[in-house]
């Protein structure tokens, strides 16, 4: 069974000065979170993966099996890797990611002496 | 006395007990010619199923290590053992060598010289040079001396890859050759690298294009060590496999 | 308006563009302790060999004439192959787009293997002048009773080597004008220029030991008429090369790589097919195609096609008395040169292009790499050889049946033939043997200085052979026992001893990657060749 996608090194943005592993986590969760990536999609195998990315196929594997950890993978043997169907799984993620920006906004807000409150408030001002 | 007794003893356990898991292992290595050291000290280990970059500027003694590791030339002390045991002829069967710069027989088709060099390799996989000559786009037919740069290149790691080696040491696969055929050639080599439990050693100076690749690099100039890094601990320290090396060279 | 520019083209030899020209010859040069041994051992060696071949035997003018041959060839050969590597030269586009007009350039390139050229010649001139001294001091000869006829050759010739060198240095410069288009014509008469000397040797031996011709006044009008000819061949270098001589440097990748060549590239990209040997018969195989190639290419084909006529022509000319003996002795030297000299090309290429450590890296031993390719060249000089003793023996069997000569052959004259060829047997696989320790000596010094007269030894056979072992006569007196006893001890003494020098060779031959990686450190890597 052919995957449904193939990506390629467009598809991520990588900084070479942080685990590639983590990006990989990071982002292709992100994928599933905003919905890029459907329920039940076969991902590219660990092989593929790593040829197309021109990455060592030690960092993908660890990248799968983080994926799979957080439940938003599961691999059926012999037939691949596939997105979860779990709708939980799902949500759980885009929690997660939720929580991330907030605190990414949370950190932002208060380097400029803001609550994340007052941060929107501003924000939304008119002119 | 026998406290170096009992240390060759621990030693030679712990060389038993790893060696298995090692595909290279160099224990100060040196190498002079003409009262010219060209390698000193030189002390790793590679784990086998590994893809290690080795790292360096010209000069630093990259091509003649890898010499030494295939058994063209022998060191002038340490010891070496590649797969288990010291590098010789029986040692090539299981190593695939890309020497640097080095033509292959021009005066042959494509197609001619694979067909010696699969006579020649005893390991050589005839599905798996199919395999290579699909995905690196090799035209077979043509003369080895009308290739471009780029084309020969990819002939040679061709070459190397359809053999079943467990250990393919690669010296500058990418000197001369385009942008296409780099990303072809590392493509190919993590898509080698995640089929099997294969090890690379690879010589370069494309940091940029390989960094992603290697899961250690081995930083190497005048003739030492200057240090072996895990990729990932190096990222994981806010580092990159560049930043590294300008912080080791610069 | 740069420096070049005001003093074109330049003379003065502080001139950079001169010195770097110069340079590309100094490692040739005894200007190290090391290179300067090696010339000197080379000329002892050279006088040692003149002794014991010319002894009395001919004039100390017939002695310089062989050197001043011997230096016409070198002169020649030594600008020419430089031409010819010309487009695969490195250095070159650099040196095509240096900031001074062309005529600087072939200005300084004529000027550049003088000093080489001339070192040579005066090596040459040294050995002639020992033996002279040498043969007068030591025997009775007539020939070197007279001092001051010594005394005026050495004067004499020692003109003509200097007009020698320079002025065939600027005739071999013109070749330049020859590579391309029509002027491809010219390349016969260059050709033909290049040989002549050739003829000289033959006048060596005809001419009277007092030969006017060859006696110090006549050589001194040869010399002047040759430096009078030097400033109009150097007005034609530099008018007509920066003219005609240098387009053909990008266009052509080299004189092999010009139409026939590429003819015959095409065809066989249809005809290629996978060789499916295996194991140490693919080694070999893979070493043969090498000179399959070679036999691939249509003016070699035309060559040897003509030579085989030749020997057609022979067989059926020589089949009466005991002359085919003869023609077999000529024949027969040339496998003998062949062997040792496609061995060494072969090697010096494989190092060139590299390609030395994806051989050395096959999954087998040294030795049986090595073997692999001394039984290809074995084996192409056997099948070469064949075709031109097929071609004789098709004259002489058309001679037999058609106009069959009354006397064909004695008993003496078979067993001389079976003589020679077993000789020469004997002597192409040890020479090829004893030749691999030349490239594997590595860290020992001592192998080098030992490899020297091997390779040396190796290249004269044939002369040495003509010279001593079969001359003319073994014909008519026959092969003595001893001699046959002479051929067994070398099989029996020479075989074992070039076999193991052929191990030693092929142990070491790794260290030749590490001599060239030495070398280049020293000397930087070599782009101006």
């Amino acid at each position: 069974m052919p995957p449904d996608i193939i990506w390629n090194l467009q598809d991520f943005q990588i900084d070479p000065s942080r685990p590639l592993y983590e990006q990989f986590v990071e982002q292709i969760r992100a994928m599933i979170a905003k919905g890029q990536l459907a329920p039940g999609t076969r991902l590219p195998s660990v092989r593929e993966t790593a040829a197309s990315l021109r990455v060592n196929p030690t960092t993908v594997m660890k990248a799968y099996q983080e994926l799979e950890r957080l439940r938003l993978t599961i691999t059926h043997r012999g037939q691949g890797t596939f997105v979860t169907d779990e709708a939980d799984a799902i949500r759980q993620s885009r929690r997660e990611l939720a929580r991330g920006a907030v605190r990414r906004m949370e950190e932002l807000a208060s380097s400029i002496g803001l609550t994340l409150e007052e941060l929107i408030a501003l924000a939304n001002e008119e002119e | 006395m026998k406290q170096m007794l009992n240390s060759y003893a621990d030693a030679a356990h712990t060389l038993s007990a790893d060696s298995a898991q090692l595909a290279v292992r160099c224990r100060e290595v040196s190498m002079s010619f003409k009262k010219k050291n060209v390698l000193h000290g030189v002390s790793f280990e590679i784990k086998r199923g590994s893809i290690v970059g080795l790292l360096g500027p010209n000069g630093a003694g990259k091509s003649t290590l890898m010499r030494i590791l295939t058994g063209l030339m022998e060191p002038s002390a340490g010891s070496v053992e590649v797969l288990g045991s010291k590098p010789s002829v029986d040692t090539l069967r299981d190593l695939s060598f890309l020497p640097d710069r080095g033509q292959l027989p021009n005066w042959l088709t494509a197609e001619q010289w694979l067909g010696y060099a699969s006579g020649i390799y005893p390991d050589w996989d005839r599905s798996l040079e199919n395999q290579w000559v699909r995905k690196l786009e090799v035209d077979v037919s043509l003369r080895i001396a009308t290739l471009s740069r780029g084309q020969e290149a990819r002939l040679q790691l061709l070459t190397c890859l359809s053999r079943r080696a467990p250990l393919v040491i690669l010296d500058e696969p990418f000197t001369g050759v385009d942008l296409l055929s780099r990303e072809n050639i590392s493509s190919a080599i993590a898509d080698e690298a995640a089929a099997g439990d294969r090890t690379f050693l690879i010589a370069t100076h494309d940091i940029r294009e390989m960094e992603s690749l290697f899961d250690r690099i081995l930083l190497i100039g005048d003739g030492t060590i200057k240090g072996v890094y895990d990729t990932e601990a190096l990222r994981a320290q806010g580092q990159s496999v560049e930043s590294c090396y300008r912080e080791v060279f610069a | 308006m740069n420096q070049y520019e005001r003093s074109r083209p330049g003379h003065s030899f502080d001139d950079p563009l001169l010195k770097m020209e110069m340079r590309a010859f100094t490692s040739y040069m005894p200007t190290s302790k090391n290179s300067a041994g090696i010339w000197a051992i080379g000329t002892l060696l050279a006088i040692i060999v003149c002794r014991l071949a010319f002894a009395d035997r001919y004039t100390p003018e017939q002695i310089y004439l062989l050197g001043a041959v011997l230096l016409w060839i070198a002169a020649f050969t030594i600008t020419f192959t430089r031409i010819l590597m010309l487009p695969q030269n490195a250095f070159r586009e650099w040196w095509l787009t240096l900031p001074v007009p062309r005529e600087t350039l072939v200005h300084a390139r004529m000027l550049g293997s003088l000093p080489l050229t001339g070192c040579f010649a005066a090596a040459l001139w040294l050995v002639a002048t020992v033996h002279s001294v040498l043969t007068s001091a030591i025997t009775d000869s007539p020939l070197y009773a007279d001092g001051d006829r010594i005394i005026g050759a050495a004067l004499a010739y020692a003109a003509l080597y200097a007009a020698i060198t320079i002025l065939i240095t600027f005739i071999a410069m013109l070749v330049m004008i020859a590579m391309q288009g029509w002027r491809q014509w010219l390349l016969p008469l260059f050709f033909s220029i290049w040989c002549i000397p050739t003829v000289g040797l033959g006048v060596l031996y005809i001419t009277h030991p007092d030969s006017p011709w060859l006696a110090a006044g006549r050589v001194w009008l040869y010399s002047a008429g040759a430096f009078l000819l030097i400033p109009l061949v150097r007005r034609l270098c530099l008018n007509l090369i920066p003219k005609y001589g240098f387009d053909w440097i990008i266009a052509k990748r080299s004189l092999l790589g010009g139409h026939a060549l590429r003819a015959s590239f095409l065809s066989s990209r249809t005809k290629a097919q996978r060789p499916n040997a295996r194991g140490f018969k693919s080694l070999y195989a893979l070493e043969r195609s090498v000179f399959r190639n070679i036999s691939a290419i249509r003016w070699v084909r035309m060559v040897y096609g003509i030579l085989v006529l030749g020997t057609t022509a022979g067989g059926f000319i020589t089949l009466e008395d005991d002359n085919w003996v003869q023609l077999i002795r000529a024949l027969i030297v040339i496998p003998g040169i062949f062997t040792v000299t496609m061995l060494t090309l072969r090697f010096n290429l494989d190092i060139n292009k590299r390609r030395l450590e994806w051989v050395l890296t096959f999954p087998y031993s040294r030795l049986t790499v090595m073997l692999s390719r001394l039984l290809a060249a074995w084996a192409t000089s056997g099948i070469w050889l064949g075709g031109l003793a097929g071609g004789m023996a098709l004259g002489a069997a058309a001679r037999y049946l058609f106009v069959r000569p009354e006397h064909f052959g004695s008993h003496t004259a078979v067993l001389c033939g079976v003589y020679m060829i077993a000789m020469y047997f004997v002597y192409i696989i040890s020479s090829s043997l004893a030749s691999t320790l030349t490239y594997g000596y590595g860290n020992r010094q001592w192998l080098a200085y030992v490899s020297i007269p091997i390779l040396m030894l190796a290249y004269m056979g044939p002369m040495l052979f003509n010279q001593f072992i079969m001359p003319e006569s073994l014909i008519q007196s026959g092969i003595s026992e001893s001699r046959w006893v002479g051929l067994a001890l070398y099989a029996v003494i020479g075989l074992p001893l070039s076999w193991g020098a052929f191990v030693l060779g092929s142990k070491g031959i790794a260290t030749t990657l590490y001599m060239i990686q030495a070398r280049q450190r020293k000397q930087g890597i070599k782009t101006f060749e």
